[in-house]
């Protein structure tokens, strides 16, 4: 779950309550919602610095852990204090802080279990906040040894890939069968039109509905589509919602492959357990500059979180695999080159990723996006807008997509533009804006004229018969004011040609005079129309939030790709752990000074003491040979005797419990986290 | 991001570059693309080249650095150039002189980087001809292999220097003529000096070898002429067709000292082996059934030849080549207009006829006047009026036909000859019904294949004494390559669609002419029909080397301004 559909399920009053958590205070002088302080890096990093220790060690380890993943409030608690040596009242007191600043939120489950999250798109803030990634680019001196690596295969920016995907999608038909799936022929076409390698989405165990029929890479494609609210079902067959495709279509490129990156962030971090972590890191880094997989794993060791490296992808395992499926979607750029025993990858984020910050716009004086060749050939410059790439992926075939895009227009393509409703004169028209109003050479417009002069002339029409009882109720139609315009052409004595569209119409004008016609319509209606929308190119247009209100709209319903943890089916708990969850019920009720002073107590008084501290899951502070230490008791053990104390000693190098008997301190105190002063 | 938008080049990650030739800097660009690039197409403002493996190392060869080329790529760039275009070049150009071959002592020596040659001694297809491993550096190979091993290796994607050397070949005394016997003066223009200088690299073994890229009708036989005459030795002249094995014998009779008797015809009926003999690719690959031996391959050793030529290069079968493998002594020159094969045996061109050694662009010859500028021009007729019912009622043929051959098209013929007055002429058609109408309506000489070679030579020589100035040929000029030079040419019908065809048509007109240096091309095609859609065919690929077509509707009555504007 995402802040915005965070956003959509809580109240305003809770979001109120939210900001004014004391780690959102500077990002509320600055004026800002708390929707947009967690998602804002400034504010996540002043939130960090103002976290209690208890809540910023929980939350480390917490995404050490977990990362990205949704997860049961019990294990959370038992493995955040298996992993730190916070006790379990500590635990509890730092969740509670986080949940009380709407950093982690939590659904409760049917059964009563809590699940605890992050909202995905903090995390990443979140994760680059506090595990700030050592590695750094490759210095120029290193430049030689990446000249001498072996480039992997240039994909093309993954939006590129769905459009061409869903032009693909449109111009073969998206009828659905009489199980709900498009046809194999079509599935087929669309699995060509991208090129993404299905194997690094797979890694990720996604679930997907008509699995059959679609293998993941179909499925992926169709859930962007309506993730983005671009396609819907309806009547058998799929269709565009032409107004979203129209603004998707108009977005600037860095914008929508920035948007492409966070939906697929939405989509695989919380199934990308702790490589999830790589994720994060990768987004956090310099677009242009190379890397090395290498020192990136240097970092996850140095971290103490247990990604995937290298050596466990090679060796065959199953896991996520973010440089490749990145690489697949046309932002990474990977260079595999020979090491001592074995083989290095260097990578860099393209300068058109979604981290690039590319515009060549500013550099065009007279928008020429395109340009037309003697021979068909269209050159379509780096920044075309994507309403133009659209209409070519209908009257031409792409040759190439690189820096720039090459496509050419034959006799095939342009009939193939005439079957979907454009005309010579439109063509030509869109060529030449796109052109930024260059005539046509000579050549192609006559090949345009050669090529447009035979397919299409001739069409079938699904027009209707208004057909009348009588000359005389004809005569009435004809002479009807609000009728008249309506019918197209008289057939005959009684019967007039109108246009599908206007049966309605026709009707209700009919009811109107006082003669309703037959319900329903003779002939029944058949295959649903095809569709391929004309998008014009604007400019103007600031489509960002209107696309993504859409879009978010539409996240409910997105049909294919099933959530890792579905967690808006679950209700979001609305108070935080302390409100439902008294930790210290009795803590007046025991001595002040048990509390409040170190002193010596008889081993019976310490074994009480201890006995408490279990019971509350807190710490105790104690002297141990005259230095101050602070001890999380575990467990008490009965010996023959005596009794010891099993816990750890928080400031022991390594995390191993020890075993203390009471005679091993002089001098003790409870500590009640939030209560009494920490140690 | 890098966007330098008057940067003329475009350069994509799969070694294609686009020349926006728009750009102010387009001609500099243009000139540094040639020494590393092959030109593919020059369709409108954008041209397409492409970088190889081959185009790097026949860069590598005349000396140019990946850092020259990464430099110019990056200069003239218009974006960032790509990562993976960079690591290409250099890698490609890497590899480019560290193997060698050198002879010693009648031994075939492969000499290089000792760690690279390790690699390769592992390699079944190479191992086989290594006779014996000197030193890691150094292997004796088996004498008989250096084609092979140098196309294997080429195959393998590492070029090798072959300096083993030549053997001389039978001395052949011969030189060009100052004075032809047609007695006009001739001297090789600089450019074609220029190339023959570069195969021939005085007499060294590191020349010898090697293809020259000249454009149509800048003279390429002159430079294998030239060359010929310039090594003194006896020759094999390799070229496409039977036209043209007569066109060279004419052009060394004529330009140079040579004798009747010293200058062979090898091909159809003749099979005459002299000093100087021309064959045909078509006569060496005969043989009698799929399985017999080439019954004329043995032309490669029925004489010490001391020079071979292969002319159009770009058109060598794929026999020839393997035979080529195994005369690796002998030094051999390759002509053509482009080095872009469609077959994928452009690496065996580089390992077996030898690396590019000269290269001009057709713009750049345009520019120089060393080839004419022609302008290209489609004028469609209606269909006659006669014509109409039954065009309308033929079958998908025969609408073809009467489209070629409308009556409306003779109009605009003597259009043009009237506006064209004086200048040599030639009106060229498919059928040969029109022809007779035609030449019956102007009053003009017909040739065609029913003429004999004697009365076809005695109206040649008439043509080019200016005696007659419009000549009609039928299908025989597409490869006539004696047809005499002419300044406008009218295509009244052509086939269906062949791209070759009007290419050729339009290659007669190319030579340099006195004055302004200009030609002029029409095809008439019959407006609304299909002819029209196959004219439209065969322009494309004209259009894609670089020519573009005017396009009159008839009536169009003033083509005098055209001309006079192109004076």
């Amino acid at each position: 779950m995402n802040v915005q559909q965070l956003v959509n399920k809580l109240s305003d009053k809770r979001m109120e309550q939210l900001l004014n958590a004391s780690v959102w205070r500077s990002a509320k002088l600055r004026g800002m919602a708390w929707s947009e302080a967690a998602v804002d890096s400034r504010s996540i990093h002043e939130a960090a610095e103002l976290l209690s220790p208890y809540a910023s060690c929980f939350i480390k380890a917490m995404l050490r852990l977990f990362a990205a993943m949704p997860v049961d409030g019990e294990r959370l608690l038992r493995e955040v204090r298996m992993d730190t040596t916070l006790s379990g009242a500590e635990c509890l007191m730092g969740l509670t802080e986080l949940e009380e600043a709407g950093i982690l939120f939590s659904v409760r489950k049917v059964w009563g279990e809590s699940l605890y999250f992050i909202p995905t798109d903090s995390f990443a803030i979140w994760q680059q906040t506090l595990f700030a990634c050592s590695a750094e680019p490759l210095s120029p001196s290193d430049r030689q040894g990446l000249l001498d690596g072996k480039l992997r295969k240039v994909y093309r920016p993954l939006g590129r890939q769905l459009l061409s995907a869903f032009a693909m999608l449109a111009k073969n038909g998206m009828e659905l069968t009489v199980k709900g799936a498009l046809h194999k022929k079509t599935v087929a076409k669309l699995l060509q039109a991208v090129d993404f390698d299905e194997q690094w989405l797979s890694r990720f165990e996604l679930k997907w509905t008509l699995r059959e029929h679609y293998p993941l890479k179909a499925a992926f494609i169709l859930e962007a589509g309506f993730a983005f609210g671009l396609l819907y079902a309806e009547e058998g067959t799929l269709k565009w919602n032409e107004a979203v495709l129209g603004n998707w279509l108009n977005l600037k490129e860095e914008k929508r492959e920035r948007q492409l990156l966070e939906w697929c962030l939405k989509l695989l971090l919380p199934a990308a357990d702790v490589s999830a972590h790589i994720a994060a890191a990768l987004i956090g880094m310099q677009a242009g500059q190379w890397y090395s997989v290498q020192h990136m794993e240097q970092w996850l060791i140095n971290s103490q979180i247990r990604a995937p490296i290298a050596a466990d992808l090679n060796s065959g395992a199953k896991m996520p695999d973010w440089y490749s499926l990145f690489h697949s979607f046309g932002w990474l750029e990977l260079v595999d080159y020979e090491i001592s025993g074995g083989t290095g990858t260097l990578f860099r984020w393209k300068p058109s990723s979604p981290l690039g910050a590319l515009s060549h716009n500013t550099m065009l004086e007279v928008r020429r996006f395109i340009i037309v060749q003697p021979n068909g050939e269209v050159i379509a410059q780096p920044d075309s807008p994507f309403s133009i790439r659209w209409e070519l992926e209908l009257m031409a075939e792409q040759v190439s997509d690189e820096q720039v895009s090459i496509y050419r227009i034959d006799a095939a393509t342009l009939a193939r533009s005439l079957e979907f409703g454009r005309t010579r004169a439109a063509i030509q028209s869109f060529l030449e804006q796109a052109a930024g109003g260059d005539p046509l050479p000579a050549a192609f417009a006559a090949l345009l004229e050669v090529w447009t002069s035979r397919a299409c002339r001739t069409e079938f029409a699904e027009v209707v018969l208004l057909r009348c009882d009588n000359e005389q109720m004809a005569a009435f139609v004809k002479n009807d004011l609000s009728i008249a315009p309506l019918l197209m052409q008289q057939l005959g004595q009684t019967d007039f040609i109108v246009a599908k569209s206007q049966i309605n119409e026709i009707r209700s004008c009919l009811q109107k005079a006082g003669y309703p016609p037959r319900k329903g319509v003779q002939t029944a209606d058949s295959a649903a129309e095809r569709r391929f929308p004309f998008v014009a190119w604007d400019e103007r247009k600031d489509v960002r939030s209107a696309i993504l209100s859409e879009w978010e709209s539409c996240q409910q319903t997105a049909p294919f790709i099933y959530e890792a943890f579905p967690l808006h089916h679950f209700e979001l708990n609305d108070r935080a752990s302390k409100e439902t969850y008294q930790a210290f019920p009795q803590w007046d009720s025991v001595p002040a000074m048990w509390t409040k002073q170190l002193r010596t107590y008889h081993p019976s008084t310490r074994r009480e003491l201890i006995e408490q501290a279990l019971e509350w899951q807190t710490p105790v502070q104690l002297r141990i040979e005259s230095e101050l230490r602070s001890f999380v008791p575990e467990k008490l053990e009965q010996q023959e005797g005596g009794w010891a104390v099993v816990g750890l000693l928080r400031d022991e190098r390594e995390r191993q419990p020890v075993r203390l008997t009471p005679d091993m301190w002089e001098e003790m105190r409870l500590v009640i986290p939030g209560q009494t002063e920490p140690i | 991001m890098y966007d330098h938008h008057d940067g003329p080049l475009i350069v994509q990650s799969d070694l294609t570059v686009l020349l926006d030739e728009s750009r102010s800097s387009a001609g500099l660009a243009r000139e540094k693309l040639a020494l590393f690039t092959d030109a593919v197409k020059r369709a409108g403002s954008i041209h397409t080249y492409r970088i190889s493996a081959l185009s790097l190392w026949n860069a590598a060869a005349a000396g140019i650095s990946a850092n020259d080329i990464i430099e110019w790529l990056t200069v003239y760039g218009r974006y960032e150039l790509p990562f993976q275009t960079e690591a290409a070049v250099r890698k490609l150009i890497g590899r480019y002189g560290r193997l060698q071959l050198t002879a010693q002592s009648g031994k075939l020596l492969f000499q290089g980087d000792a760690s690279l040659m390790e690699e390769l001694a592992s390699l079944p297809s190479i191992s086989g001809w290594i006779k014996d491993r000197l030193q890691p550096n150094e292997w004796e190979l088996e004498a008989d292999c250096r084609g092979s091993f140098k196309q294997e290796l080429t195959r393998l994607g590492y070029p090798i220097i072959d300096l083993a050397g030549y053997h001389t070949g039978e001395a052949l005394s011969v030189h060009v003529r100052e004075i032809t016997v047609s007695n006009r003066k001739f001297t090789l223009r600089d450019y074609q000096q220029d190339a023959v200088e570069m195969f021939y690299k005085e007499g060294t073994v590191q020349g010898g070898s090697g293809v020259v890229v000249l454009p149509c009708g800048a003279g390429k036989t002159i430079v294998g002429i030239a060359a010929l005459a310039r090594l003194s030795r006896a020759t094999l002249i390799l070229t496409s067709n039977a036209t043209s094995v007569n066109q060279w014998r004419e052009e060394l009779l004529d330009k140079t000292s040579l004798k009747d008797s010293e200058v062979g015809m090898y091909c159809g009926t003749l099979k005459q082996v002299r000093p100087v003999t021309i064959a045909t690719y078509n006569i060496l690959t005969h043989r009698k059934s799929n399985t017999a031996p080439f019954s004329h391959m043995k032309l490669f050793s029925e004489r010490d030849w001391g020079l071979i030529i292969y002319d159009e290069v770009h058109l060598l079968p794929a026999p020839v080549f393997r035979m080529t493998a195994d005369i690796q002594a002998t030094r051999r020159l390759g002509l053509t207009a482009t080095l872009v094969r469609e077959d994928g045996c452009a690496e065996d061109v580089y390992s077996l006829i030898g690396p590019k050694q000269y290269d001009m662009q057709w713009k750049t010859a345009e520019a120089g006047s060393h080839i004419a500028a022609v302008s290209c021009t489609e004028i469609r007729v209606p269909l006659h009026k006669e014509k109409e019912g039954l065009y309308r009622d033929a079958g998908a043929r025969s609408k073809l036909r009467l489209a070629a051959e409308n009556p409306g098209k003779i109009p605009v013929v003597q259009q043009l000859l009237q506006e064209h007055r004086g200048k040599p002429t030639l009106i060229i058609g498919q059928y040969l019904n029109q022809l007779h109408e035609v030449a019956e309506t102007l009053k003009v000489p017909l040739l065609t294949g029913e003429v004999p070679q004697q009365e076809r030579q005695q109206l040649y020589e008439r043509f080019k004494s200016g005696a007659i100035s419009v000549l009609i040929v039928s299908k025989v000029a597409n490869f006539a390559v004696d047809l005499p030079d002419a300044s406008v040419a009218i295509q009244l019908s052509g086939s269906f669609g062949s791209r070759q065809e009007e290419a050729q048509r339009i290659g007669r007109l190319l030579r340099p002419k006195e004055g302004n240096n200009e030609a002029w091309f029409y095809t008439i095609v019959t407006d609304q029909t299909k002819e029209t859609e196959f004219a439209l065919k065969r322009q494309l690929f004209m259009l894609e080397q670089g020519y573009h077509y005017e396009r009159l509707n008839v009536p169009v009555i003033d083509f005098s301004e055209k001309e006079a504007l192109a004076q």
